[in-house]
């Protein structure tokens, strides 16, 4: 059961609607930086790959390409590449998710996640490195397990394979064997 | 009159190319290992599929063992041009039943990317495959970086070693023997290995705060990448996913390290004043040198960064990422696009001269450019200086060496082939309506073994300008000579008598 635990906060604590309808979409916001630089905007997305902290926050990947909504594992769909983009989140609002959850990797579709914050296009504060400085995180569902893909017959055939080569080699050396035998 | 090669001489081809096959079943194992202490049970199923049919290849062809194993120099070619187009196939067999790839082509021309080093891709959701995949991507660069013929020579010696050596466009001895050569470079790699997967661990555990499995991965996959000059990353953001300066700098040292002919590491390890005497070193420092001032200059003018440290830092990692022909980034597709006018020329001129001779990195070679330069800087000054006037031809290069006319003619050749290359791939690229800037740095991107992508590389691309970049992989690679040898015994076979 997929339950949507909703752990929002802000940390600016401003007053208003902290996550106004419509979030942009990564690939937009990348292919239009100068446009989108130093404004807030907000972002929905799988949290993917690793929590790393350094710096004073934790630094997370978000992708909100075709996968974050159909995982290849789920629906085999191929979609094109991943879209994502780099979170940059204050401890206090992270770690509320990060009890509860792990980020998105193989087999695994991570948190998806809503993010709102200001977007730093290279950043001279972190010499010219490109993020989101999240000031508000919320959690929209969580992360579950991808089904694991059916084996097939390929590791069967490889044991065969492998088995014949042994055969193969094993003869001839036996007839290697008996050659330098009556060359003797 | 042309000779058709006998039934010998492919009996012979055969038989070296079936020992190179030993070598990826042997590698396969690696990503095996991880597949099954990951219990990715698919991911297993297809490494012991490929490990069996590789060995299973290369038994079939023992039959073929010559009574005298010494090749000729053209058998040695021609086995290599088949070795790189043999290994990528059987390298796509995991990436194609992973799944992440639309066409069989495409997982295809990932390990050709992955085994000449590029690190040009085309597989999907990148950041859900399985570990022991990504680690195979990994070894995929790393045993093409090292030399796949160089593996198989350590493993089993035999007869015709140096053309197969040469084949693989290393044309460098560091002792007598090829063995004690390959000895020596694999030696080298181990200490880099060693240190290079070290400190990742280190900065990735304890700076970035990873996970210290997840770090140990990350140390692994991008160690082989980095110092085998490949570029692919366990993350669709390649290097910018680490936000982090002093991972960036460990990378930097792997590439360089990578980018230097194992000639240049015995110097090195002999006194860096051995190596800054050579020609290849001082071509190397000044195009380096020169096309980092031409991307800050042409960075500067585009105004990305406002400020000199964020200019510098990112201007140099691509830099360094595209003359070692890595193809790392710190900054996405989108992004490079934006770095219009000559910041881009800066880079597409680092990626094209590439690194040292016979290392892992591709492009036309920093001794052929200082060789191209010396000659017509002689010829210019034969045109100048009073007639009669006595030209010095010597150059230094591990020890005093002559260019004669053949040397100068050969690497201009050389060069010369490389520029041709890069031309036939970006007109294929401009044909399918690709602005010319962008068709022109994917295309010496691809035939420079480099894989910095400003995003013409892409699941959806034509298939032609697909087959095009892959054969430019492969031809850049050898450069040149194997290929050719490989074409001339095709059409004497066709055409022979």
């Amino acid at each position: 059961m997929r339950k949507v635990i909703t752990v929002f906060m802000t940390m600016a604590l401003a007053a208003g609607p902290a996550f106004p309808a419509g979030a942009t979409e990564i690939a937009e916001i990348l292919s239009n930086p100068d446009e989108w630089a130093g404004r807030d905007i907000e972002v929905t997305g799988e949290l993917i790959g690793d929590f790393g902290r350094h710096s004073g926050a934790f630094w997370l990947q978000m992708n909100d390409g075709p996968y974050a909504n159909n995982p290849l594992l789920e629906t085999g769909l191929l979609l094109g590449s991943n879209v994502g983009i780099t979170l940059r989140v204050p401890p206090e609002l992270f770690e509320q998710i990060a009890a509860v959850e792990q980020p998105g990797g193989y087999r695994w579709r991570g948190p998806l996640v809503h993010a709102i914050g200001e977007f730093r296009y290279h950043d001279p504060d972190r010499t010219g490195e490109t993020y989101i400085a999240v000031t508000g995180l919320e959690l929209v569902e969580p992360g579950y397990h991808l089904p694991s893909e059916a084996t097939g017959p390929w590791g069967a055939i490889g044991v065969i394979l492998a088995a014949v080569a042994g055969w193969v080699l094993l003869q001839h050396a036996r007839q290697r064997r008996r050659e330098r035998r009556l060359e003797d | 009159m042309l000779i058709r090669p006998q039934a010998s001489d492919l009996k012979l081809i055969s038989f070296q190319l079936g020992r190179v096959l030993y070598v990826v079943g042997i590698a396969g194992v690696i990503p095996l290992i991880w597949a099954l202490a990951d219990r990715d049970w698919h991911s297993a199923s297809s490494f012991i599929f490929m490990i069996g049919l590789a060995l299973a290849i290369a038994a079939s062809v023992e039959r073929f063992r010559p009574r005298d194993e010494h090749a000729g120099w053209h058998h040695g070619m021609v086995t290599v041009a088949l070795v790189w187009l043999a290994v990528p196939a059987l390298g796509a067999i995991p990436l194609a039943l992973s799944r992440h790839y639309g066409r069989v082509l495409d997982a295809y021309f990932d390990a050709m990317s992955g085994v000449t080093t590029t690190g040009l891709a085309l597989i999907q959701d990148l950041d859900h495959l399985a570990p022991s995949i990504n680690v195979w991507r990994s070894a995929l660069q790393f045993l093409g970086g090292q030399g796949i013929v160089l593996a198989a020579l350590m493993f089993f010696g035999g007869g015709g070693v140096l053309a197969l050596y040469h084949g693989e466009a290393r044309d460098e001895r560091i002792f007598p023997s090829v063995g004690s050569t390959a000895r020596f470079i694999w030696s080298v790699s181990l200490f880099h290995a060693a240190f290079g997967i070290t400190a990742l661990w280190v900065v990735g555990s304890f700076v970035l705060g990873f996970d210290p499995f997840r770090s140990l991965f990350h140390a692994i996959t991008i160690f082989m990448s980095a110092f085998d000059t490949g570029g692919f990353a366990p993350m669709s953001t390649s290097i910018g996913y680490y936000h982090s300066i002093t991972y960036e700098a460990v990378i930097g040292v792997l590439m360089v390290a990578g980018a230097l002919s194992f000639g240049a590491h015995y110097a090195l390890w002999r006194g860096p004043r051995n190596l800054l005497r050579n020609l290849e070193a001082r071509a190397i420092l000044i195009t380096f040198a020169g096309t980092l001032l031409i991307a800050f200059v042409g960075l500067a003018a585009t105004g990305l960064y406002t400020d000199s440290f964020s200019l510098a830092r990112q201007g140099l990692f691509q830099i360094l990422s595209a003359h070692t022909g890595t193809g790392f980034a710190t900054v996405q597709p989108t992004d490079l696009v934006l770095w219009s006018g000559l910041a881009f020329g800066g880079i597409t001129l680092a990626m094209s001269f590439g690194g040292m001779g016979s290392s892992t990195a591709g492009g036309v070679k920093a001794l052929r450019i200082g060789l191209t330069v010396r000659s017509l800087w002689n010829l210019i000054k034969e045109a100048l200086l009073p007639e009669g006037t006595v030209i010095s031809e010597r150059y230094w290069q591990s020890t005093a060496k002559v260019m004669r006319p053949e040397l100068a003619q050969s690497v201009m050749t050389i060069s010369l082939l490389y520029v041709g290359l890069y031309m036939l791939g970006a007109a294929v690229g401009i044909a399918y309506g690709v602005p010319l800037q962008q068709a022109m740095f994917e295309s010496v991107s691809a035939a420079a073994n480099v894989g910095l992508s400003v995003g013409v590389v892409d699941p959806g691309m034509p298939v032609l300008l697909e087959v095009v970049y892959l054969l430019q992989m492969w031809i850049g690679r050898l450069e040149f000579v194997a290929v050719f040898a490989l074409i001339g015994f095709a059409v004497t076979w066709v055409i022979g008598e």
